[in-house]
């Protein structure tokens, strides 16, 4: 696997591999098996295939065009192979970067243009090694996808299934040309794979929103998903579209064509110089020796994450603010689908009567799985100080191990309660602009009691990194721990597990208090074990050998990231 | 901001015993079954600039990340200026400068910015001082610490190692990847470190750097301490190489029984003798003789390491 440049690039992927094809392969088995189960014969299909059907409609600026959800291919189609391409397109753009522009930031990438390779064949050869690991995640997919239907009786067609692997694969695979392509623009790793994961959230939710308006059809011919979307191999009947089918493709070689014709004329290290050229410094009477934000730790720290926050925050409020606002338009659909069917989905929403309950179903059962996220990447980029090496010289100077750990932390509480209250702005502002009915104490319990959920995650992170060998390792175990935790309180009741067992589960001691209201017990529970854990963490980087692994392996993709989102979808 | 040194060191220096900079007791790491230093028993004198030589994995980096609290020994202890490594590392660390031998730090942040933080973190230092150092190292500060080369970058790690004007230096291999004249500077900076009082402790491979500015040297071989003396006392222990050249063949076994030689060689002749100590007697034996040309070769530290290493090879 070392001999090539293609082949190192699939044996540094291999992790990937398994972790996104088992991943993407077990969301959509057990979407299948879940349906066969729920729905047995044609009879139950066709029945639920009403039911839903409004459901459908209302919500096609997120799940895409309705399609007929009497059989499993139908059903697959519009639950879940619409979302693929995203979540392939997330795994596409870190993977392209981390061998590119990853590479040049650590430095490697000069040693690889040193030997005798043009630029062109280096960028190709990662680019073979992307598109194999990329085919090999969609084959593992597809084998579980097939043998789950065959398992579940809810056969969907090996043909169907791998076209429909095909169809998400080409579309993850322009992701990654457009991500290779923003790299030769931008320095960081990060910064290239942000633009292209942000465009294809943006053309995602176009092809979507506008796609539902006749006013604004015609945006959709703007989004690559909208012609992978085109085809529906999974649903009896439908024909394919070569044309449709060879867009992503043609896009993802153009991005390749331009990626390599832009890496050969610019700087190893460097991006493309669209302006003079000259470097832009600032006069030497310039420097600002009085910079507020690097008076301390905590607010050195503060500084580091306020990009992050940003974002976190305003897409929060944002896509809060639009559930809020949707929620007074879409009561009497959900309301009526509930009453006249016996779908799974009563049992887990229970009864949705009013606009403070839909609001506390569809967002409050999944801003902490969201928030939880971003608690990860918390303990992901205090897991890298260490690993780096950064915090060697900072523990040389005159600060305790306890005052360090601390003012990071003390960094992700303010954060997590600034995100929590702009998210509950987002809710309050967006229903008050649509009109929804919502009960303010009950909303305010929601976002209060979600601060010392995601303080549990990150204690929890911290505590890990802290009595680990290799901090880095707790991002995987606390990220394995929540989705574990999630689907304990998600399935447990359906499984009749004793209640204890769900207890276990920080989603269930978080609860719904933007439904029930304030429930101090759990609240308190979690407080505990917030600080239960913090002390543990504080002990054990007390104690601890500080690890120094060289260059730290930031934003490498994780493989259980597929599971994240898709519990969160 | 940052602020004036004189007036936060003040208020924080803490009393501690004077004459050891260094005391290192019984102090040994493993990490877990792999063995990381073994019993060092060490000092370093206040005002001393002492060199830490040895192969690469001989357990320097361990040593000085032990006596930094950046890891915790197995057994053992170590203190500076009296200070416990561990118990007081907070107050140790307020008077010492470090420069680690990977230098990481953050790189979307500038020179100065780098600087600023660290010397926040430290209770201030005076700006003034940082822009003479950042002028002297030729360092342009306004640039983004990932941008700079690897030589500018290790300029940012002495920089701020110095900049607080700590009473004890740590320095793992610090002119890697400076210049000529940059190591010279740096060796200016260390020099008046020393003269206003500053001990150094000084890890390094370049010996000729090791032996113009240290006093004494300690050489560590897989983890455990070989030899701790001056300089001097060692390249002493190390045996001149003297060729002569006469007019006619002497025997070599004239010279063989003599004080402090090692060896005696003839070939035709020529004569090679090699001396531990006073060349004084074989020089004596040598003018009775009707002598062409004397070449003496002057030992060095690098030789006397490599001796050093050489007879632990054959022990072994």
């Amino acid at each position: 696997m070392l001999q090539n440049i293609w082949l190192k690039t699939i044996r540094d992927n291999w992790k990937a591999i398994m972790g996104w094809g088992v991943g993407l392969g077990l969301i959509i088995g057990l979407n299948l098996i879940a349906y066969a189960a729920q729905y047995p014969t044609a009879a139950d299909r066709l029945k639920a295939a009403q039911a839903l059907a409004p459901l459908l409609q209302s919500f096609r600026f997120l799940l895409g065009e309705p399609v007929d959800v009497s059989t499993p291919g139908g059903f697959l189609t519009w639950r879940i192979v619409g979302i693929m391409p995203v979540l392939l397109g997330i795994w596409a753009a870190l993977s392209v970067t981390g061998s590119t522009r990853g590479e040049e930031e650590s430095g490697t990438a000069d040693l690889l243009v040193t030997t005798p390779h043009s630029r062109a064949n280096v960028l190709l050869q990662k680019w073979l090694g992307y598109s194999l690991s990329l085919l090999a995640i969609l084959l593992l997919a597809w084998l579980i996808t097939y043998v789950s239907g065959l398992v579940a009786n809810a056969d969907v067609g090996s043909v169907a299934s791998l076209l429909t692997m095909l169809n998400i694969g080409l579309l993850a695979w322009f992701w990654g040309g457009l991500a290779l392509l923003a790299a030769q623009f931008v320095r960081s790793r990060a910064g290239a794979a942000a633009i292209a994961i942000g465009l294809m959230l943006f053309t995602y939710l176009l092809n979507n929103i506008a796609g539902s308006l006749d006013s604004t059809r015609w945006l959709v011919y703007a989004s690559p998903f909208f012609y992978t979307s085109i085809n529906k191999p999974l649903v009896p009947g439908s024909s394919v579209d070569p044309l449709a089918f060879s867009v992503a493709p043609l896009l993802a070689l153009v991005c390749l064509g331009l990626a390599v014709a832009l890496y050969q004329r610019r700087d190893s290290g460097s991006t493309v110089q669209l302006g003079t050229g000259r470097p832009q410094t600032a006069p030497l009477a310039a420097i600002n020796w009085r910079e507020r934000l690097l008076d301390n730790l905590f607010v050195k720290s503060l500084r580091d994450v306020r990009l992050g926050l940003f974002c976190w925050g305003l897409g929060l409020a944002l896509y809060c603010g639009y559930v809020a606002g949707l929620a007074n338009l879409l009561l009497p659909v959900i309301k009526s689908m509930l009453g006249s069917s016996n779908s799974p989905l009563s049992r887990f929403a229970g009864q949705v009567l009013t606009g403070n309950d839909l609001v506390a179903v569809s967002l409050f059962s999944f801003l902490p799985l969201l928030l939880a996220g971003y608690a990860l990447t918390q303990v992901a980029g205090w897991a890298g100080e260490e690993e780096s090496g950064r915090l060697e010289v900072t523990l040389t100077t005159p600060q305790s191990r306890p005052q360090v750990i601390l003012a990071r932390f003390g960094v992700i509480a303010l954060t997590s309660t600034l995100i929590a209250v702009v998210a509950g702005l987002g809710i309050l502002i967006g229903a008050a602009v649509g009109g929804t009915d919502l009960d303010g104490g009950k909303i305010v319990a929601g976002v209060v009691s979600l601060v010392p959920f995601i303080l549990v995650v990150a204690a929890a992170g911290f505590a890990l990194a802290a009595w680990l060998q290799r901090p880095g390792a707790a991002v995987a175990f606390i990220g394995v721990l929540v989705i574990v935790s999630y689907f304990l309180e998600l399935l447990a009741p359906a499984l009749k597990w004793p209640t204890f067992v769900q207890g276990l589960s920080i989603f269930h001691q978080y609860g719904s208090p933007a439904r029930t209201g304030f429930d101090a017990s759990g609240f308190s529970i979690l407080t505990v074990a917030a600080v239960v854990l913090l002390a543990s963490a504080v002990v054990g980087f007390q104690r601890r050998d500080i690890a120094k692994l060289g260059a730290c392996r930031e934003g490498e993709p994780h493989w259980w990231l597929p599971l994240l989102l898709q519990a969160a979808c | 901001m940052m602020q004036v040194q004189d007036e936060v060191t003040s208020k924080h220096e803490p009393q501690t015993a004077r004459g050891l900079a260094i005391k290192i007791e019984g102090l040994s790491k493993f990490y877990g079954n792999a063995r990381g230093v073994i019993d060092l028993d060490l000092t370093v004198a206040e005002g001393e600039v002492f060199g830490f030589l040895g192969p690469n994995g001989a357990g320097k980096t361990t040593t000085i990340r032990l006596i930094t609290d950046l890891i915790r020994p197995t057994k053992g202890r170590a203190s500076i200026f009296g200070l416990d490594c561990q118990r007081d590392s907070v107050a140790i660390k307020r008077l010492i400068g470090y420069l680690p031998g990977e230098l990481a730090l953050w790189g979307n942040l500038t020179g100065a910015e780098t600087l600023q933080y660290l010397g926040n973190l430290r209770g201030g230092v005076d700006v003034k001082f940082v822009e003479s150092l950042a002028q002297r190292l030729d360092l342009d500060l306004r640039k983004k610490f990932r941008s700079y080369s690897k030589g500018n970058k290790q300029k940012v790690g002495i920089i701020q190692a110095v900049m607080h004007r700590p009473r004890l230096l740590i320095l793992d291999e610090p002119t890697s990847g400076l210049d000529p004249l940059n190591q010279q500077e740096f060796y200016a900076i260390m020099r008046e470190a020393q003269a206003g009082g500053a001990s150094v402790f000084l890890s390094s491979h370049i010996f000729e750097e090791v032996e113009r500015t240290c006093q004494r040297v300690a050489i560590i071989r897989e983890g455990r301490l070989v030899r701790v003396a001056s300089i001097h006392e060692i390249i002493s222990e190390k045996a001149h190489r003297l060729e002569f050249s006469f007019s006619q063949p002497v025997p070599a076994s004239e010279f063989s029984n003599l004080p402090g030689v090692t060896s005696a060689e003839a070939q035709g002749n020529n004569l090679t003798v090699m001396v531990q100590g006073s060349v004084a007697p074989v020089v004596q034996t040598a003018a009775r003789h009707p002598l062409v040309n004397l070449v003496t070769h002057e030992p060095n530290l690098e030789e006397a390491f490599l001796q050093y290493y050489q007879r632990s090879e054959e022990a072994k």
